[in-house]
């Protein structure tokens, strides 16, 4: 008679916040997303003054469109950009329209090839990954001492391994195992923001 | 959405760790297992408990053998048995809640609580070995009383501090008792449990709410009408629907579980299924002693017993720890509160658990006889007599080894009185007086007195320590403290010592205070009217009197009573002295003993009180001379001793000349049988 908990580690942070109404969860959901959202937007070039509401409004569709989400419709980051892309898109057709009212510019957007719609989701994708490594970066920052996040961070900058110890002082076996050993925590650590963070 | 108030916090990227995500969302299975296995394990949806094993069932729950696959460790689990509903959800639930608010080395833990697949709750905890009190009790090898003992006071240990929590078992019974080898002992089975209002005097910090609803699980048992509880262990009040619950009632529980350490049963073991309450109301067990003779109960156990089960709450233990300190102290030899135990108990308890300073006490008095032997062989070095010394010597240890055998004896047997331990050390003080009093008399009076004291100490009625304490207040000539003596009484007339002592009542010495030797002498000539034959005690007192004494004025008149004494119708003027030349002329027209060779004097010339030089000898009667061995005499005339002979040789160290009739003796015999330091003169006078 196998007996389990109902509180099961799947329920991770994502479904929490989307599927059971845990404010909590919510609110480190909205949190974690609200910085990635508002940064991307600004780098898409919205403005900073509509950045908030536009991304309130990415939110709520993520929030409303997360518990359908069908992970065999494809990558998670493809959808995810996807609705960035549309809800940028609409914002700048509007507010150009707006813009063109006033000053008379005509601008046509109606020239957008999907090749660059193909290059933002691109973007995106890369945004989120770099946003998810950058937050898994910053976990394992507070988890090590001493010289093994120096040792990584020069090996990510692509010194080579004898400049690296010349330069922190370690041997290459003891470089060699701390950067390996950060590299495995960040792997975790990113696995682990993906299981929480991507339906 | 309250979230969205919060402005998020600048964000910047760091693009070098873009391919990370990928690497990392790209490592299969494979790569995850050999990155973390364990931590793949422990995020697996898995069921966390694996296999259930049934390990027994109760009135309310079955516990299971299960493997916890996240703490990797076999568990007990317990869940509800299934032919329980929903109403009996929460009591389970209380009952972990309770023993988790519990830790304790003697309570069993709680490790989880939940809510299985089903729906229906369940609680893990510790996994021991499965026997129980009971079943060690039962076993056809039960360990030995002391080892149950032991258990016994963890389970009070247990039982008082959850008292302390303000938590009351009310279900305790060998049973819900774990109890493994290496003296794992575990209070289980918390069901019955309940929490009291905690306004009772035994105080102690109410127990941490810590989200516990303390008045959910006060009120959730006190469902009036219900008796629980298991007979043979419940107390009265448990018997009675609604009767008031308190720590009481758990001591009245481990009394029971004493019964059963002590008899191998229940209380109630073969009353009648319909009696057990009323028998249980009216708290009616009866004597275990009386019940079950063959086991040899202790009776100060039975007492515990009693005293836990009584239904008058003054007569019955206030508290667990009380009958936890009862049990303790019997363990460690002490009386305990419930025996009331009289003097003689204590004396023998003291004896039975200061073994160490017992055997320190007998370690003294071996010590004491080596240095005494010691003493002899140096006193004696030169004499023969050292020899009768040694095998007294021996004797005394022999005696002490006895001794202590004796005492190991009772140790074990712990059947034996203290009175047996006094009259041997009594017996021991008296060897000790008797090795010494020719030797040492100071020493061997004093330590023979110390010995005598502790006799006295451990049984003050013990009359053999009383009479060697009169011999040795005679020997001391303290005849007041004699015949003031509670020893003596019409019962016991002693009349060797009273007698002794009615002849100078007001002598009240001891080793300071001397008699002269007139008042010593008219003693002598007195005593010798009135008790003639008491001469090896008359020469014990005179000996420890030339020991203690510092002024000889005069002394050789107490030698010459002493003679008389010996000798009766030898009249004292046959004694001249002169103290100057230590010259003496002994002159006697009948026959003269000069040693007290019956049983208890020294065997040796009761003339080297004083000491002689010269002695010229008048006797006419039977004399022995070889009684002189030892004396210090210079110069020895015998010539006008018609019967004088030498019954065997002797040791005159200092001899120079000796005077006999010619003839008496062969001058050859005697220098064989006279020792000298050096060659000596025979002059035969015609």
């Amino acid at each position: 008679m196998p007996v389990s908990t109902t509180r099961s580690t799947r329920h991770t942070l994502i479904s929490r916040a989307c599927n059971t109404g845990d404010e909590a969860a919510w609110v480190e959901f909205d949190r974690i997303y609200r910085r990635f959202i508002t940064y991307v937007l600004g780098q898409i070039g919205v403005a900073r003054d509509d950045c908030d509401d536009l991304t309130q409004q990415i939110l709520l569709t993520l929030t409303r469109d997360l518990p359908g989400y069908d992970r065999d419709k494809g990558r998670f980051r493809s959808w995810l950009s996807a609705v960035i892309r549309h809800a940028a898109l609409a914002h700048l057709r509007r507010s150009r329209s707006e813009q063109a009212r006033l000053s008379m510019v005509e601008t046509d957007l109606s020239n957008e090839s999907r090749d660059r719609a193909s290059d933002l989701d691109e973007r995106i994708e890369t945004e989120w990954a770099t946003y998810v490594a950058s937050l898994a970066m910053e976990r394992v920052r507070s988890q090590f001492q001493g010289k093994a996040i120096e040792v990584f961070e020069l090996g990510l900058d692509g010194v080579a391994l004898e400049e690296i110890c010349a330069r922190t002082g370690l041997t290459a076996a003891s470089a060699y195992t701390l950067r390996k050993r950060v590299k495995k925590r960040l792997y975790l650590e990113i696995r682990e923001l993906i299981r929480n963070l991507e339906p | 959405m309250t979230a969205a108030t919060e402005p998020p916090t600048a964000y910047v990227p760091d693009y070098r760790l873009g391919d990370s995500y990928e690497q990392a969302s790209r490592i299969d299975a494979a790569g995850l297992e050999a990155l973390c296995p364990s931590y793949l394990e422990l995020t697996a949806e898995e069921p966390r408990y694996t296999g259930a094993e049934l390990l027994g069932r109760g009135a309310t729950k079955e516990v299971f053998r299960s493997f916890d696959t996240r703490t990797k460790r076999w568990v007990a689990i317990a869940r509800l048995r299934p032919d329980h509903g929903l109403e009996t959800y929460d009591r389970f639930i209380h009952e972990a809640w309770i023993n988790s608010s519990l830790n304790h080395p003697n309570i069993i833990g709680i490790h989880d609580l939940g809510v299985a697949e089903d729906g229906r709750p369940f609680f893990t905890m510790d996994l021991k070995g499965g026997s129980t009190l009971a079943d060690l009790v039962r076993s056809a090898q039960p360990p030995a009383l002391h080892e149950l003992l032991g258990i016994m006071i963890k389970v009070c240990d247990a039982v008082a501090y959850a008292h302390s929590r303000h938590t009351l078992h009310l279900d305790l019974k060998p049973e819900n008792i774990q109890a493994q080898a290496f003296g794992e002992v575990l209070v289980c089975d918390w069901e019955l449990g309940r929490i009291t209002g905690g306004d009772d005097e035994q105080a102690g910090p109410p127990p941490d709410p810590g989200g516990l609803p303390l008045g959910d699980l006060v009120d959730s048992h006190s469902l009036t009408g219900e008796i629980k509880g298991t007979p043979g262990f419940m107390a009265p009040e448990q018997a009675q629907p609604g009767g008031h619950k308190d720590a009481r009632t758990d001591v009245f529980a481990l009394g029971c579980i004493l019964h059963v350490i002590l008899t191998g049963e229940s209380p109630l073991r073969g009353v009648p299924h319909e009696e057990q309450l009323a028998r249980t109301r009216a708290a009616d067990f009866g004597s275990p002693r009386r019940r079950f003779p063959q086991r040899l109960i202790p009776a100060s156990l039975e007492a515990i017993f009693r005293r836990a089960t009584a239904r008058d709450p003054d007569e019955c233990y206030a508290s667990v720890a009380a009958l936890r300190n009862d049990l303790a102290n019997y363990l460690a030899g002490y009386a305990t509160a419930a025996e009331q135990a009289g003097f003689l108990r204590e004396a023998a308890l003291l004896v039975r658990r200061n073994r160490l300073s017992t055997a320190i006490l007998l370690l003294a008095l071996v010590a004491l006889t080596v240095t005494s032997v010691l003493f002899v062989q140096k006193l004696d070095q030169q004499a023969l007599q050292t020899r009768a010394e040694k095998s007294r010597a021996a004797t005394l240890a022999n005696r002490t080894i006895e001794l202590q055998n004796l005492f190991q004896q009772q140790s074990a047997e712990s059947k034996k009185s203290a009175r047996n331990l006094a009259e041997s050390i009594a017996g021991a003080a008296n060897s000790m007086k008797n090795l010494g009093i020719f030797t040492d008399p100071v020493k061997a009076i004093d330590e023979a007195g110390n010995l005598i004291a502790m006799a006295l100490l451990l049984d003050p009625t013990c009359d053999a320590a009383s009479v060697v304490q009169l011999n040795l207040k005679c020997l001391t000539l303290d005849f007041r403290a004699v015949l003031a003596s509670p020893a003596i009484s019409d019962e016991h007339p002693l009349p060797d010592f009273c007698e002794i002592a009615r002849i100078a009542p007001d002598f009240a010495f001891n080793r300071s205070s001397r008699p002269s030797a007139g008042q010593l002498a008219g003693f002598l000539r007195a005593a010798s009217a009135v008790r003639p034959e008491r001469g090896p005690m008359i020469e014990r007192a005179i000996s420890y009197d030339v020991a203690a004494r510092t002024d000889f004025t005069g002394y050789p008149e107490v030698v010459g009573a002493l003679l008389a004494y010996v000798n009766p119708g030898w009249s004292e003027a046959g004694f001249q002295y002169d103290p100057a030349t230590k010259e003496l002329a002994l002159s006697s027209t009948i026959g003269l003993q000069l040693v007290i060779s019956r049983a208890g004097g020294s065997g040796k010339c009761l003339l080297r009180l004083t000491p002689v030089y010269s002695l010229r000898a008048a006797i006419v009667g039977p004399v022995d001379f070889a009684g002189l061995d030892q004396m210090p005499i210079i110069v020895l005339d015998i010539q006008d001793c018609p019967q004088a002979s030498f019954s065997g040789d002797l040791s005159l160290p200092l001899l120079s000349e000796l005077y006999v009739h010619q003839g008496a003796f062969d001058p050859d015999d005697l220098h064989r049988r006279i020792q000298a330091a050096r060659p000596f003169r025979i002059i035969e006078v015609p």
